[in-house]
């Protein structure tokens, strides 16, 4: 498999810290990837630099590489990094309850993003909007296009933030803790849907999680990242059944002590 | 209380009062500033509604020109402090570190002078006058805007929606016509309208101070101001332009309050969705 995604040798830091130490990772097409960390380990900071989110006013260092499509990122403007967001990486940020405009109706929200040049189908963007929307979950769409957000619970909102993130179709999708505000129902539900839509779309997903249990039901390679540097990297079956760092061995026997979640990971 | 009912009960109240201070003068035999001593201090009466004061100028007359200065000042004052303001906060919010920063600095050093001063300096510079007393309060007054503005923007340039719509592709004038502005607005207006109030309110004092409007011309503050040493003999000098200022004030808060509710989503009756 080609890589879609290559980081390497990525170093990020403010004036007195190092946020992330010399990250290479890879992600290729049609994979789940999942980044496993605790809090504070730098995994948003990975995400936001790869979409160049970051906050660039306190980022005093900044070197390495991301490639996407063989194309380094860290060389286009900020304009071409414009046409980057939404239609070939889609992101979808941390908190789902306030990612949402709350004066614009969640219709308006989805036919903004659409670009008619990045999806090559026939249908209008009210059409694409009303199709993602029924297949995240909505039966009916119609009700969802005119609501606000305040109306919906999170599950629901989060569901709408995957929906306005395949609008264009987007070859690799980041999820930067897909399931943190949600209950355990929720997060399976959301988890299953990205699974699907890995299958339909042939997608590469990209999560983020510190919840092991996660990164078992659904990823197909996992980096481990402490301190802003990757101490581990293999498939799933590989990490969860051979860890080979003392790290990796406290994550998962902190997690076995978890009775709920060690039921959905084995 | 319903935000249509906030809007309309204010709009009513200050229309019916941009009405009285525009045509009532029509009812009324009197010149605001003519001058009848052998009716001085009447009380009211059929021929002086509200009665007249230590000159026997006709005070239902002379109110109708208080409330025309009062509210022009008003209006004029904070349409001027949201212009000026909106335009420095948002060039500042959405401005690198040091030029906010500089931006920022600036206004308070300006902030920083003493009010009295602007306002005796410009009416020394411009002479003495509804305009030289807008020129002085704004000088001062944009900064307030400014500053609520510059948070405003700030703030909802950090937001995750604001980040969220960035990471979609979607271009910077659009974030903030879309984005950012219509969820600042209604603080905004909100802001904007309570210093009209303050606008007044501060007229009324310095014309007490006698560096307002200069006599004969009457404002609310000054009809006041006049009133105050015969409050216990005529009382009806005071009660008059009093119960004005407090019925103009009131009609503008209740337009203030339900405009920031127009703008909250949550208080607003959504029509459609869920």
């Amino acid at each position: 498999m080609s890589h879609l995604l290559e980081v390497s040798h990525l170093v990020a830091g403010t004036r007195t810290t190092t946020i992330i130490n010399d990250v290479s990772l890879n992600v290729c097409e049609n994979e789940i990837v999942a980044l496993v960390g605790e809090s504070g380990s730098g995994k948003s900071m990975i995400a936001r630099s790869i979409m160049r989110l970051y906050p660039s006013e306190q980022i005093h260092t900044f070197s390495g590489s991301i490639r996407f499509q063989d194309q380094e990122l860290l060389r286009f403007s900020e304009n071409s990094m414009r046409k980057i967001r939404g239609r070939e990486i889609a992101y979808i940020p941390q908190s789902p309850l306030n990612a949402l405009n709350p004066m614009m109706t969640i219709g308006k929200q989805l036919i903004e993003s659409y670009d008619s040049r990045c999806y090559e189908g026939k249908s209008s963007p009210k059409e694409r909007a009303h199709h993602l929307l029924k297949r995240v979950g909505f039966h009916d769409s119609q009700l969802i296009m005119n609501s606000l957000a305040y109306q919906l619970s999170g599950g629901m909102r989060q569901r709408i933030l995957v929906a306005i993130s395949l609008m264009n179709s987007p070859k690799l999708l980041i999820a930067d803790e897909p399931t943190t505000a949600l209950d355990v129902t929720l997060q399976a539900e959301i988890l299953d849907l990205l699974q699907d839509l890995k299958e339909e779309y042939g997608l590469a997903i990209f999560f983020i999680t510190h919840d092991l249990g996660l990164v078992a039901r659904s990823a197909d390679r996992v980096y481990i990242l402490k301190s802003g540097e990757i101490v581990e990297t293999g498939t799933t079956d590989d990490l969860f059944y051979k860890p080979q760092m003392t790290y990796t061995k406290t994550l998962l026997d902190s997690l076995i002590q978890h009775p709920t979640i060690t039921a959905s990971a084995v | 209380m319903n935000y249509k009912v906030k809007i309309s009960l204010g709009l009513t109240i200050l229309g019916v009062l941009l009405f009285l201070c525009l045509v009532g003068s029509l009812f009324s035999p009197y010149e605001p500033t003519s001058i009848y001593l052998a009716h001085k201090n009447a009380p009211p009466s059929f021929s002086h509604w509200f009665g007249t004061d230590e000159l026997g100028r006709d005070l239902f007359t002379r109110t109708l020109q208080g409330i025309r200065i009062s509210l022009s000042i008003g209006t004029l004052a904070a349409f001027v402090d949201l212009l000026l303001g909106t335009l420095w906060g948002t060039i500042s919010g959405f401005a690198n570190r040091k030029v906010d920063s500089v931006m920022m600095r600036l206004a308070e050093l300006v902030y920083s002078l003493p009010y009295l001063l602007v306002v005796i300096l410009a009416s020394v510079i411009l002479g003495k006058g509804l305009i030289p007393l807008v020129v002085a309060m704004v000088c001062i007054g944009w900064i307030q805007m400014a500053r609520v503005v510059r948070l405003l923007v700030r703030d909802a340039r950090c937001s995750d929606y604001v980040v969220a719509a960035h990471a979609l592709g979607v271009r910077t004038p659009r974030l903030f016509l879309a984005h950012i502005f219509p969820n600042i607005v209604g603080p905004m207006l909100a802001a904007c309208m309570l210093s009209v109030p303050h606008a007044i309110f501060t007229e009324a004092f310095l014309s007490f101070l006698g560096i307002g409007i200069q006599p004969p011309i009457a404002s609310l503050g000054s009809l006041v101001g006049d009133a105050i040493p015969a409050m216990r003999f005529f009382p009806w000098r005071l009660v008059f332009p009093a119960s004005f200022i407090t019925l103009l004030i009131f009609s503008i808060m209740l337009l203030s309050d339900g405009l920031r509710d127009l703008y909250d989503p949550k208080k607003r009756l959504h029509e459609g969705g869920l």
